[in-house]
């Protein structure tokens, strides 16, 4: 159940023990029931399972979008349940990207502006060498002053990407990031975010319910009902779909 | 009927009420600025009515006597004519006058009628008794402004009158009197006729038509011309005169009642555009499963008729608290509240006309949505759409077309004020409904401004233009209200800048002390006076002006004590319209003044030799007062007064209260045989009323601004629900809520300012043409009175100070909202 230790460095990420428990009295669901993981730096990590299994509330947990009901997260060693709003939100600002399944870029920015928007709101400058080395690898020169509706969606979510990787976050967390996607935009993206990990040693954690995508991962936690089933290095499609079967009784 | 789509609009009451909040809000002030106009001007006008005609209440006839150049009756001849006429019961002369009372320095104006026999008698004592000769019964209120009780002695000229009783009845304000009722005075009634009014009993023995022509025919007998009407036609008659007056002011409440509700409808229009907008997929849905688009059209406007019935409900209930808060200040309560129905009922029925009038495009629009593409995901696109070219050339034609008309206007005087309201109404028209072609680049233009503000500035910029068509309705009506006080404002302060120019300069002089004229002719006046009037602060120089008494010859005529006084240089450069000097073959005289034309020859006494100057029309002090050169008053004979005129400047001009009451003191002293006059006193005068009027006026139109800024709170709080993901977006990427906050309050000031300062320049410019156009209509000696452009700045600048308040409150429950919003919550992928 305790997840493996990758190294002797500390984690970027990790949680002890997170309960996370919605509703109360008939309508009480625990979304998260005891999870611990770590999340070494440098890897590309899938959070899977079926519907409902909790994978979604855990990657919220840990991004600091929503509260634990009790369980220590820890982001680079700072303890996110002592945050109050403020900081969380300066958190987030400063260690985290976000990748969303519906892109979630503003639709009053251009391309360029959704890209620089963490960076202005830290009040720092962006990486001029790092923009163009993205915007260049993603395939977006010339789009930077579209409209996000100016853009296909392939497009819009290279364009989340970059926002996500340009201020040289501690983590990534990116949810569904193909579920919008036709499969070869799909396949590019997971390859891309495979190629950040390996050659910008970008920490990502990706929750996705596609088997397909576990051949790009380091590892995949497969989650049911809020707990840790499996967690599994260099995973393959076949050993997840495998893996994801035998859950299938419940 | 209780079809599924009248149960849907119902729904959507239900659950989201707080979407209707500013809707209700502003369809409920529009309706109460309607029916308030009625109630309160019914009520006020019911009680003024009752009030007046309360006196014949109880008289079956009222005859009234009016004068003819040369009576003899007496009192007596005409109550024997009255008493004898057959069917009369009873008659007696109903004597009213309205009287000045006092106490010490308190002073009230009173209807007095001298007690008449009680049968006549309309009100009831509160306490102490009815007056007897030398005695009076005072209304609370006057007895109150008086500040006596019974037994206390209160003056009328000469008279003293001892306080008998206070009486129940109460001041109102529309005619605004006090009453009183005296004891029966036994001086001269018995001898002199009295004028005025009689009231009269019927015994019933002979029909009322008889005993009217006979009361004609023997008051006629006598002499006097006479009308006799039946009592209850009296009262009717007096009610209705009031209601004449009344009714006039009721339309110009309406007016400005008019002008919120226009703003009301653009408010409530462009919730309905945002409310169904973000209802799409909602409606996409419903047609999915057969719904036909008639069919949501009409949900629509049972929600429309809905709301505009609660707000309309709301709107009757907040004018009868008005109407009634009103009644208990004035008294008019006493009377009770008068609640015109039929009136109230259209206001009503008007809240739920304007409330579907501003849905039926919003419905129409979003009812031929093919249901596919309403059911796709709601793109959080920007709606760019463009501006219809019939649009844009009509606009721009009614603004040219007014602007030119306007300027034209300020060539012509024939008709000018016409032509000014026209074309400023073509340009008005044309710049409200072409709004969409200018405040978006406006927007974007400020907006360019506030993105140094980080971040949140230069998302507020963004988002304040995403919909242009929104945004420029917001801001319409804001333009429009701000518009109409500014224009108001700056016509006001302009006419009344030019007016004081014109008083001052025809009367140069701010404030002037004249010695009175007493039985040995003018005096001088005591050197003391000027030394303390210069010790004033307000004041800024005092001079004192010689004169002497002179005997003058004009075409023949001899005419006495004139004075004649020097023009000396410090005189000339006293105020900056006087002529540097009175050449020495010429005087200055009052125009008209000694009845001369300008040019006449005047010979003056100069030790006995006539001196001969020219007339020339020069306004200075006054008629009794004309001016020669230093070097021709010097030759003159007779006693040189040093101190016979001391002028005055005002330094002050902003407060001008507490100097004149200074002033007035110092002179106070002197009263006997010293006077007090100057320009000042007409500036202050036409300032006060002025500012009277546009204080009202003000008022009354803050009732569209307050609409307007709803509407802008609105429009935050409808985008803040459209924009939920949006912001979830920001607060995922680290907006903090602080941030969002700031981000709203920027749209809000943006759009409050747009429309705000929008409105202040065509409120301006009209204001200016309206100013220039009335003062072609008064064109003395072919001369049109100059117009000067002014701005009650303090005014001006407290009304856009008061908007960005204003503004910054309208985005606080929409930030809170839009804060609150949990960044996953809004982010959750169904």
């Amino acid at each position: 159940m305790t997840a493996v230790e990758y190294s002797s460095v500390q984690p970027i990420v990790s949680a002890t023990n997170l309960v996370k428990v919605y509703g109360e009295g008939d309508t009480l669901v625990r979304a998260l029931d005891g999870v611990s993981a770590s999340f070494a730096s440098g890897t590309f990590t899938a959070i899977m399972g079926p519907s409902g299994s909790g994978k979604s509330t855990l990657m919220h947990c840990l991004a600091g979008l929503d509260e634990s009901t009790s369980g220590h997260i820890a982001i680079n060693g700072t303890a996110v349940e002592s945050l109050n709003d403020n900081e969380l939100t300066k958190l987030r600002r400063d260690q985290i990207g976000f990748i969303f399944q519906s892109f979630n870029l503003l639709p009053t920015h251009t391309a360029k502006e959704n890209i620089l928007l963490p960076l202005e709101l830290a009040g720092t400058q962006a990486d001029q060498n790092l923009l163009s080395h993205l915007v260049k690898s993603l395939g977006l020169e010339g789009r930077m002053g579209h409209l996000p509706s100016q853009l296909s969606g392939g497009e819009q979510q290279r364009v989340a990407v970059i926002r996500a990787l340009i201020s040289h976050p501690s983590v990534v967390f990116a949810d569904e990031p193909t579920g919008a996607l036709d499969t070869r935009n799909s396949k590019h993206l997971l390859s891309y975010l495979c190629s950040a990990s390996q050659e910008l040693g970008q920490t990502i954690i990706m929750v996705t319910h596609d088997p397909k995508a576990a051949r790009y991962v380091d590892r995949a936690i497969i989650l049911s009902d809020g707990q840790v089933r499996h967690d599994m290095d260099e995973p393959t499609e076949e050993t997840v779909i495998e893996a994801m079967r035998h859950l299938g009784g419940e | 009927m209780a079809s599924p789509m009248f149960k849907a609009a119902l729904k959507e009451l239900k659950f989201h009420p707080a979407r209707y909040l500013a809707t209700i809000v502003a369809i409920a002030i529009s309706v109460g600025f309607v029916a308030a106009s009625s109630m309160v001007t019914s009520t006020e006008g019911t009680a003024s009515a009752r009030q007046l005609s309360a006196p014949y209440a109880r008289a079956d006839l009222v005859m009234t006597l009016t004068p003819a150049s040369t009576v003899t009756t007496t009192q007596a001849e005409v109550r024997e004519a009255v008493l004898t006429t057959p069917g009369v019961d009873t008659g007696e002369p109903l004597i009213n006058q309205t009287l000045l009372l006092s106490k010490g320095n308190l002073v009230g104006l009173a209807s007095v009628t001298v007690l008449p026999s009680s049968q006549f008698l309309w009100t009831e004592l509160r306490e102490g008794t009815w007056p007897a000769s030398g005695e009076i019964a005072l209304n609370s209120a006057l007895a109150k402004a008086l500040e006596v009780g019974i037994g206390d002695q209160i003056d009328h000229d000469d008279t003293s009158l001892t306080v008998s009783g206070i009486t129940t009845e109460p001041v109102s304000t529309f005619i605004g009197t006090n009453t009183a009722i005296i004891g029966p005075d036994e001086s001269p009634t018995d001898e002199w006729v009295h004028f005025g009014n009689w009231v009269l009993t019927l015994n019933d023995t002979v029909s009322i038509t008889q005993v009217i022509s006979d009361l004609e025919a023997a008051i006629g007998a006598l002499g006097l011309p006479v009308e006799v009407v039946a009592g209850e036609d009296y009262v009717k008659e007096v009610a209705r005169s009031v209601t004449g007056d009344i009714d006039t002011f009721k339309y110009l409440l309406w007016i400005f009642a008019a002008i919120a509700v226009v703003v009301g409808l653009i408010t409530i229009s462009n919730t309905f555009t945002i409310l169904l907008a973000q209802r799409q997929r909602h409606i996409g849905l419903l047609r999915s499963i057969g719904t036909s688009g008639k069919q949501i059209r009409r949900s629509v406007w049972v929600e429309a008729l809905f709301l505009g019935l609660i707000g309309g409900l709301i709107g009757v209930g907040l004018a009868c608290g008005l109407t009634a808060v009103l009644g208990i200040f004035t008294g008019s309560i006493h009377y009770g509240i008068h609640v015109p129905l039929v009136e109230t009922a259209l206001a009503l029925g008007l809240g739920m006309v304007i409330t579907l009038v501003a849905s039926i495009v919003p419905a129409r629009r979003s009812s031929k949505v093919p249901p596919l593409q309403a059911l796709q995901p709601v793109a959080m696109g920007v709606h760019v759409k463009r501006v219809s070219i019939v649009r844009t050339v009509i606009c721009g034609l009614m603004i040219a077309a007014g602007f030119a008309g306007a300027l034209y206007s300020v060539t012509i005087t024939d008709n000018a004020l016409l032509v000014a309201v026209l074309s400023s109404g073509v340009l008005a028209v044309g710049v409200l409904f072409g709004a969409r072609l200018f405040v978006p680049s406006l927007l974007r233009a400020v907006g360019f401004l506030v993105r140094g503000l980080g971040p949140e500035g230069s998302a507020a910029a963004k988002n304040v233009i995403r919909d242009p068509a929104r945004a420029s309705a917001t801001a319409t009506a804001l333009m429009l209200a701000v518009g109409l006080i500014i224009t108001l404002q700056i016509g006001a302060a302009s006419m009344s800048i030019s007016v004081q120019n014109k008083v001052a300069e025809e009367y140069p002089i701010d404030l002037f002390v004249s010695s009175r004229m007493d039985g040995d002719g003018r005096l001088d006046l005591p050197a003391a006076m000027s030394r303390s009037l210069n010790e004033i602060s307000g004041i800024g120089r005092v001079l004192s002006i010689a004169c002497k008494d002179q005997e003058s010859v004009a075409e023949g005529e001899t005419s006495s004590f004139d004075r004649v006084c020097s023009y000396t240089p410090e005189l000339a450069a006293f105020a900056p319209r006087l002529p540097q000097a009175v050449p020495d073959d010429q005087i200055f005289i009052w125009e008209s003044g000694w009845g001369l034309t300008e040019g006449a020859t005047v010979e003056l006494n100069a030790g006995g030799i006539p001196m001969k100057v020219t007339t020339k029309f020069e306004p200075i002090v006054m008629d009794s007062y004309s001016f020669v050169s230093p070097k021709v008053y010097a030759t003159l004979a007779g006693e040189s007064y040093d101190n016979a005129l001391i002028f005055m400047k005002v330094s002050e001009e902003s407060n001008l209260m507490p100097v004149v009451q200074a002033v007035e003191e110092v002179v106070g002293e002197h009263l006997r045989f010293a006077q007090l006059d100057g320009s000042i006193f007409q500036k202050t005068m036409i300032e006060q009323a002025m500012d009277i009027v546009v204080s009202i006026v003000s008022a009354l139109l803050a009732v569209a601004v307050l609409i307007a800024l709803v509407g802008v709170g609105n429009t935050l709080t409808l985008s803040v629900i459209e924009r939920q993901r949006e912001n979830a977006i920001f607060r995922a990427l680290g907006f903090l809520k602080r941030q969002l906050k700031i981000m709203l309050l920027i749209e809000a000031a943006l759009l409050t300012l747009i429309g705000g300062v929008v409105g202040l320049v065509f409120g301006g410019f009209f204001g200016w043409i309206g100013a220039k156009a009335a003062a072609a209509q008064f064109v003395t000696d072919g001369v049109v009175l100059p117009v000067t452009f002014a701005i009650d700045w303090p005014m001006t600048l407290g009304l856009l100070g008061v908007l960005l308040v204003a503004s910054i409150l309208a985005s606080l429950l929409p930030g809170r909202r839009a804060a609150k919003a949990s960044p996953v919550e809004a982010l959750a992928e169904i």
